[in-house]
């Protein structure tokens, strides 16, 4: 079964935004419903975001390292707070995820380039090339699989984990220099979240 | 199996962990507020460790043995313990550190004495500056430099991730005054130097530490505060101090072990209920914990007896780093969804454990030791 071009489109659209943009632009393109209207979304009591929730049901969390991102995580203290998240949504945070990848693979290409060990270019060498090309067929896979079959929400979830299997290939390649600021190690710590809160288990 | 004594050391700093616990959350939130825990027994412990008996006013007296921290197998077997405590409380506490290694193995008496008396006065931090940001850990690129002008030594460049840069009273600089591995030296330095500048970096974990960026524009360095004139050429170059990083190397190992432990507990204490395919996966992961103590405990003690054998302690952290990343990821999954909200810990644990990779040199670095102590054949068991 072959998906419609509109849904690998819009597919496409999100992993482009992620992997070009702030975390926040990214987010803030997958939060808006078919009326155009922003959504918190919340999912098992939690919401990654953006915004400020206005409403007094909702605690911000204090996380240091999201503040990096502008980001905040809502708790809803509501009874019955469980939401369910529309099937393009559920999607929507894996698309943003594998762009999010893609902006870590783009982050240690950049570092690596011109970079030198000895008179080597560290982009060179055969164990970053290895771990990159492991990453890449790992991406690739997935990709793969979200195109030719209609996925269940079980397959989602495992698509999640092994997009952070993937990740794990490029995590090392920038030294220190990637776990500071908003480098590559921060980067994935959000990814991270997103599937701790949007993925996984959360789906099943 | 361990002495009594060394048991006695683990017991003790097993209990005294649990004070490192208490404030792990606020110091990984606010590094400064360490200046409020200076009392903390633990605190006090690492501000004296790895200060020789002929320095050391405070050693740990246990059992009526004193304990000073000078054995590499000592230090892993504290680190470890306090680590499980907290390891951002740990790096944050003043003490001699990964330079008093240094010093001990690379400085003179008078070298000695101006460093270890300090802590006998005051608690004070140290750095320890190798890394430099164009050339990451790999020591024998230095590009920093140490030039004579007239009867003054002239300090140029740059260093980057370097634990307490910004709050230490005294570091130490690896530099270069000549072309090769016989041109690197370690200098003391005091950071109210004139064209000393230090600003902390913002870290996704391991805040306790306070990642530092050093910037050296013409810093004066007395020539009594170089390293190593009394040593031979060759032991005052690279090579002595490539013998001091191995000796660090499982002390690194036993910090991320610390944190695997914690962690490891920490799933127990808080899933309370297995299946059959947890419990498997858990019994594996508990094996693999022994697995790596052991590794770590026998790294220490070979290069105790001979610093050249630095390749188990490359080992060590190999499978220490590989252990921590696991176990943290693997705890995330099973506490389920939330879990890196709902578990303020495990959140620290698991950005602290991504951290260690960059420690006393990556695993690529280790790797490539490892490989090359084995084919230059100082391997006799393989």
């Amino acid at each position: 079964m072959i998906i419609e071009s509109s849904v690998i489109n819009e597919q496409n659209k999100i992993i482009k935004i992620a992997r070009n943009h702030k975390i926040q632009t990214a987010i803030e393109s997958i939060s808006y419903d078919e009326n155009g209207n922003f959504l918190l979304m919340f999912h098992n009591g939690y919401c990654l975001t953006s915004n400020i929730a206005k409403e007094n049901e909702y605690e911000e969390l204090d996380d240091s390292c999201l503040k990096l991102f502008a980001l905040k995580i809502h708790k809803n203290n509501r009874p019955n707070n469980y939401s369910l998240m529309s099937p393009q949504q559920i999607k929507g945070w894996l698309y943003l995820r594998m762009g999010l990848s893609l902006q870590i693979l783009d982050k240690c290409v950049h570092y690596l380039t011109n970079r030198y060990v000895g008179s080597q270019e560290m982009i060179k060498i055969q164990v970053i090339k290895d771990a990159i090309a492991r990453f890449i067929t790992d991406f690739t896979s997935i990709e793969l699989d979200l195109s030719v079959n209609e996925i269940s929400i079980h397959e989602i979830s495992n698509l999640h984990e092994r997009l952070t299997l993937a990740n794990k290939h490029l995590l090392k390649l920038c030294g220190a220099h990637g776990y500071i600021d908003d480098g590559i190690i921060a980067t994935f710590y959000v990814s991270r979240l997103i599937e701790n809160i949007y993925g996984g288990d959360n789906l099943c | 199996m361990l002495s009594s004594d060394l048991f006695a050391l683990e017991n003790t700093m097993g209990e005294i962990a649990n004070d490192f616990r208490d404030i792990a959350l606020e110091i990984d939130k606010n590094s400064n507020s360490i200046y409020n825990h200076l009392d903390l027994d633990g605190i006090n412990i690492l501000a004296n460790l790895l200060i020789p008996e002929k320095y050391n006013d405070n050693p740990l007296v246990l059992n009526g043995k004193k304990f000073y921290g000078v054995t590499v197998l000592e230090r892993v077997i504290a680190l470890e313990k306090l680590s499980y405590g907290d390891v951002g409380v740990v790096l944050a506490s003043p003490g001699p550190s990964l330079s008093g290694q240094v010093i001990l193995d690379m400085g003179n008496e008078i070298q000695q004495e101006y460093y270890f008396n300090r802590f006998n006065r005051q608690k004070t931090w140290t750095f320890f500056a190798l890394t430099e940001p164009n050339r990451g850990s790999d020591a024998s690129n230095i590009e920093s430099y140490l030039v004579r002008q007239s009867h003054d030594l002239i300090l140029n460049g740059e260093k980057k991730f370097i634990g307490n840069g910004k709050r230490a009273q005294v570091g130490l600089v690896f530099t270069r005054t000549n072309k090769g591995p016989l041109g690197i030296r370690s200098v003391l330095i005091d950071p109210k130097n004139k064209g000393f500048y230090a600003e902390k970096l913002e870290t996704l974990g391991l805040k306790g530490a306070e990642l530092s960026h050093l910037i050296f524009k013409d810093v004066h360095i007395d020539s009594t505060n170089v390293l190593g004139e009394h040593l031979s050429p060759t032991r005052r170059g690279l090579w002595g101090a490539i013998q001091t990083f191995n000796k660090m190397r499982p002390g690194v190992a036993a910090l991320a072990l610390g944190v695997a432990q914690a962690t490891m507990d920490y799933i127990v204490e808080q899933k309370k209920v297995f299946n059959a395919i947890d419990n498997h996966n858990l019994s594996k992961l508990k094996e693999e914990l022994l697995s790596v103590r052991n590794m770590v405990r026998y790294a220490a003690c070979e290069v105790d007896q001979d610093a050249t054998k630095g390749y188990i302690a490359s080992m060590a952290k190999v499978k220490s780093i590989e252990l921590v990343e696991k176990i943290t990821e693997y705890a995330v999954y099973i506490l389920g969804p939330n879990s890196l909200i709902e578990h303020p810990l495990l959140n620290k644990w698991y950005r602290d454990a991504r951290a260690f990779e960059f420690m006393e040199g990556t695993t690529n670095i280790q790797n490539v030791n490892i490989s090359q102590s084995y084919l230059a054949g100082r391997m006799n068991h393989v």
